[in-house]
């Protein structure tokens, strides 16, 4: 088991995280944690998500929203990226913009990260191709997405919340939190089962769970007490990938159902000692059954429900992880 | 012994069900045989053969026959250890070849098959056994026996009429029926009363001289002549019932029943209307021989019987009955296509009349349609037989088949990137070709299109299926980036090539062209035809494409590594490149059963991996040795080239589905050693594939 290890203050590096978007606060909570590490980290992104989309202001918990208007603003950006010893770009920026940075940063070091699948939105194609000559490392999120990006070094995605464990009395229902946040389509990005629907309807209406299904994206600070509450977290149960859900469910001290191949699980694998997570994978054709063993076990309730939340505080220590980028950032 | 009588289609308008309850009823009176009619009940044509299949599996002797019509070849799962006689009647296919229409290749296999592995095939007249033998290409010897006979006691029938003559129909308001032929002559005749039963009242013109009745018998009983204008008919219940009831029938002289010694039969050369017109006439004034007709059923029904218990003592007799059959000569099967063809051309308003009569809905929708180009498929057999990927039928007079799809794309000069959209229908198999405009103005590429619309039997590269695009030189060399390419194809347009499931590239080599068709979705193919002899291209293009079909004699084919490259065809000559433009759509296919084939070790039976093809959204497995420290390696994973490279080396077997070994033939088919898998698994991740790791 990793230790938390003491970091040096004061570190005199100074890391601006980049991107178009918040993407669901991810490169905003590396920012925070490189902070705590004794870093020096800001980030930000050109725009929020668009209000119709219902995650607008969501994810700006650690990231800051350029806006061109505001001449404050524009400058703490420039002054960031001017003294900046790395510039960590996330997923994509436009041509322009890079241009704009490059001209103010000529000393910087860059580093590409990428969030999001090949052939598919957001991204479509490998935007790190327009940054060949630029970047000396490039990264990928350690789920499924290294499958598509394969000399890629992989780092995690980090939960910042406490983790929680709140176990299942007897005569409890056995309760479970569906969160889809998008209905697209796509290999990747699809969330959608009807099979899975229908099963959760079907357990539902016969009382044997009860599921707090979430179809319209909430606060994540909201969203995660609601979580601590439920014994169950369904990912997505189709692609063979897990995404964000799945470690914010373990963090809940939640069972997590996910459809994770050899691939990803082996991904996370890598980044908590060797340990695999305690994932239950499940296609969505398994889910009533796997539900119904649950609903009629408390006590293998609780034993999973323990191993979740022993594997997060165990392997998942956003203070742990952390050492994934540092290290990268040591190595440039 | 029991004589099962299979009925596939089990209704009253049918002429097989009538046949099936006729001889049912014929052979329940003779001594030792047990007739028994298992109809198809409200099953669908599939679930019928499998009902068959299970009911005699019961048996535990073969001790009966079962006598099957061969149209839907329902008895084609029946074990071949019991006794089948097969019926012609008139094969679903056959009939369907007659009128010039496209028939599931598929069906006619399949009663091809029934023909030709029953124990005994009789028909009904000598014209359906020659056009049979011609049609199914069989060669084998047939028992001929007219159809059971209905009786009626026919002597106190018929009504005594003066004056006007009355002319009867019964029969589908078809054109297989041979309707126009009627409706002339009753515009011919005004001043003789028509009497018709028919499936659509509402479709029969409305004249003084036609009435309508729902019952057939009531047509016997009141009309003085019968006319059957069919174009084709193997034999004709309705001339049998006629002449039952003491009715004069006019025929055409090729109908089989024609064939049969019957004096009330009055035949007229074939699609004659004059001489139909005037046979009518005659005919009235001639008297009708009822007794005539108790004579032949007793000689018809003997021969049936004889027929039936020479099938039953297994020494069946080939030899023709002269006694109740004429010696005919039988009409060109070309001369019937050519008048169906002939029929349903002079017919067309009249279709589409009665489809507004019945539809107006359906008619202005279909019009419309029609009028934006968005109708593509003329009947289901068409989808049915590229499902299949079968080798069809060519429909020669589909006049459709000269349209071509509309274009796909022409990007020349300073518009904006734009594609047709093809839309959602049959986007599982739409082709299209993209060519190098500058190339093609050059008609290089004329041959190698006529030569893949040649595969008019396959629904993708039909011409009117199959689209077309052109980019300019110009526009290739005017985005040096992916992502500039990208900026100028806004997401709307992009989405359109969702629609598409195989796109051909031809001499086209710009690798941010050939992303914008690689990276823009997950499910179309793209595959990239080299023509030309010294068109270079790079190896990132080889890892985005699909499948390279290149020309033998370029200069770097012998140098291609074929580690980066799924699928790799080479051609000799430009004239051969269609049967493998051909190869790779229909390879890519969806198929009926992919099951899960060893690439590397496994070569034995495997109960696991049969449990695990069960699973449909499993692609490959790949089993880790135990001897291998794979897990001891987790950590040092730096990249998923790490992760490909253990795995690759603790494999103790891969197996991958059929449709995934296609899909990466060239790189499955070199693996030798545990390293040369790292390459497959490194693609197939790559495109989305579900591992499955035990």
């Amino acid at each position: 088991m990793p230790t938390v290890p003491i970091f040096m203050l004061n570190n005199s590096m100074k890391i601006t995280h980049v991107a178009m978007t918040p993407l669901v606060g991810a490169p905003g909570k590396v920012s925070r944690v490189l902070n705590l590490a004794g870093f020096n980290s800001t980030s930000y992104c050109f725009s929020d998500y668009p209000k119709k989309s219902n995650l607008a202001s969501k994810f700006l918990a650690d990231t800051i929203v350029v806006d061109q208007n505001n001449k404050y603003l524009n400058d703490a950006f420039l002054n960031d990226i001017v003294t900046s010893d790395i510039i960590h770009i996330h997923n994509a920026i436009t041509k322009k913009q890079l241009d704009a940075i490059c001209a103010v940063a000529p000393d910087a070091k860059f580093i590409y990260q990428t969030h999001s699948p090949q052939k598919e939105g957001p991204l479509f194609y490998n935007h790190a191709d327009d940054l060949e000559d630029l970047v000396c490392a490039k990264l990928v999120v350690a789920q499924y997405q290294p499958r598509l990006y394969p000399d890629y070094i992989p780092v995690p995605n980090l939960v910042l919340d406490t983790p929680q464990l709140k176990k299942r009395s007897e005569n409890e229902t056995l309760k479970v939190i569906f969160s889809p946040t998008h209905k697209r389509g796509g290999r990747w990005n699809n969330k959608a089962s009807k099979v899975l629907d229908k099963s959760l309807d079907a357990l539902s209406n016969s009382k044997k769970i009860e599921l707090v299904k979430i179809d319209t994206p909430v606060d994540p600070r909201q969203l995660m007490a609601m979580r601590g509450l439920c014994d169950v977290s369904i990912d997505e149960v189709v692609t063979g990938a897990y995404h964000q859900v799945s470690l914010e469910g373990l963090c809940a001290g939640n069972i997590v159902l996910n459809s994770a191949d050899h691939l990803s699980t082996t991904m996370l694998a890598s980044m908590c000692d060797g340990q695999y997570p305690p994932f239950q994978s499940v296609k969505d054709y398994d889910v009533l059954e796997c539900l119904l063993k649950l609903a009629d076990d408390v006590e293998l309730t609780n034993k999973k429900k323990i191993e979740s939340y022993d594997f997060f505080t165990n392997y998942l220590n956003p203070l742990v992880l952390i050492q994934r980028y540092i290290d990268v950032y040591k190595a440039i | 012994m029991r004589y099962f009588i299979i009925d596939p289609i089990d209704s009253p308008n049918s002429g097989i069900t009538k046949y099936s309850q006729l001889l049912c009823g014929l052979l329940s009176i003779q001594e030792g045989i047990q007739p028994e009619i298992i109809g198809i009940n409200g099953r669908t044509i599939k679930e019928f053969r499998h009902y068959l299949k299970e009911y005699f599996s019961k048996f535990v002797n073969n001790h009966f026959i079962i006598e099957v019509p061969e149209a839907y070849a329902s008895s084609v799962l029946i074990p071949s250890h019991f006794i089948v006689h097969v019926r012609l009647h008139l094969s679903h296919t056959l009939g369907q070849y007659l009128q010039n229409k496209n028939y599931d290749s598929v069906l006619f296999e399949e009663e091809k098959r029934v023909i030709s592995t029953a124990d005994f095939v009789s028909s009904p007249s000598l014209s359906c056994t020659d056009y049979t033998k011609f049609f199914f290409d069989i060669n084998r010897p047939f028992l001929l026996h007219p159809n059971p006979f209905i009786f009626i006691d026919n002597e106190f029938l018929k009504v005594e009429k003066k004056g006007k003559i009355t002319v009867g129909f019964v029969g589908r308001w078809e054109l297989l029926k041979g309707i126009n032929y009627l409706i002339d002559l009753i515009e011919k005749n005004p001043k003789i009363d028509f009497i018709v039963c028919t499936t659509a009242q509402d479709l029969i013109p409305k004249r003084k001289n036609i009435s309508y009745t729902k019952s057939a018998e009531s047509v016997y009983i009141n009309s003085d002549i019968l006319i059957i204008p069919s174009i084709y008919e193997t034999a004709s219940m309705v001339a049998i019932e006629a002449v039952a009831y003491g009715c004069k029938v006019i025929i055409w002289d090729h109908i089989g029943i024609g064939e049969l010694r019957l004096n009330s039969l009055y035949k007229v050369p074939a699609f004659n209307l004059d001489h139909l017109d005037l046979c009518m006439h005659r005919a009235s004034d001639k008297k009708t021989n009822v007794s005539e007709f108790n004579e032949v059923y007793e000689s018809v029904s003997s021969h049936i019987v004889k027929n039936i218990k020479s099938i039953i003592n297994n020494k069946p007799d080939f030899e023709i009955n002269y006694q109740l059959y004429r010696k005919s000569s039988i009409l060109d099967i070309n001369l019937i296509k050519k008048e169906f063809n002939k029929v349903a051309a002079n017919s067309s308003f009249d279709r589409k009349l009665r489809k507004l009569k019945r539809d107006p809905y359906l008619f202005f929708k279909d019009m419309y349609l029609k009028k934006t180009g968005k109708t593509y498929v003329n009947n289901i057999t068409e989808k049915a037989s590229v499902t299949q990927a079968s080798l069809g039928t060519v429909n020669k007079n589909n006049k459709s088949a000269k349209r071509r799809a509309k274009l796909f794309c022409k990007l020349d000069g300073d518009i904006p990137i734009s594609f047709h959209d093809y839309g959602e229908k049959f986007n599982d198999m739409r082709v299209v070709s993209i060519f190098n405009l500058d190339f093609y103005k050059k008609y290089i590429y004329k041959d190698i299109l006529e030569n893949i619309y040649s595969h008019d039997d396959f629904w993708p590269l039909r011409r009117e299926n199959m689209g077309r695009g052109y980019i300019s030189q110009s526009v290739l060399n005017k985005y040096s980036t992916t992502s500039s390419v990208f900026d100028n194809c806004i997401l709307q347009q992009r989405a359109k090539l969702e629609n598409i499931k195989d796109i051909f590239l031809f001499d086209i080599v710009d690798e941010p062209f050939i992303s914008l068709f690689t990276h823009s979705n997950s499910t179309s193919r793209v595959n990239l035809v080299i023509t030309n002899d010294s068109l270079e291209f790079g190896k990132d293009i080889l890892e985005k494409i699909d499948s390279l079909i290149i020309i033998n004699s370029h200069e770097n084919v012998e140098k291609l590594d074929h580690r980066y490259i799924r699928k790799l065809y080479s051609f000799i000559n430009t004239s051969d490149l269609h049967h493998y433009i051909r190869k790779v759509v229909q390879e890519g296919l969806a198929k009926p059963f992919d099951i899960l084939i060893p690439i590397y070790n496994g070569y034995q039976r495997n109960l696991k991996i049969e449990e695990l093809s069960k699973k449909e959204d499993l692609d490959i497995v790949v089993k880790i040795s135990k001897d291998n420290d794979f897990y001891a390696n987790i950590t040092n994973i730096c990249s998923a080239n790490d992760y490909y490279k253990y795995l690759a080396d603790s494999a103790e077997y891969i197996y991958a589905r059929e449709s995934v070994y296609f899909k990466y033939k060239t790189l499955c088919d070199d693996i030798v050693s545990k390293e040369d898998s790292l390459y497959f698994l490194k693609f197939a991740y790559a495109d989305g594939a579900y591992i499955h790791v035990e």
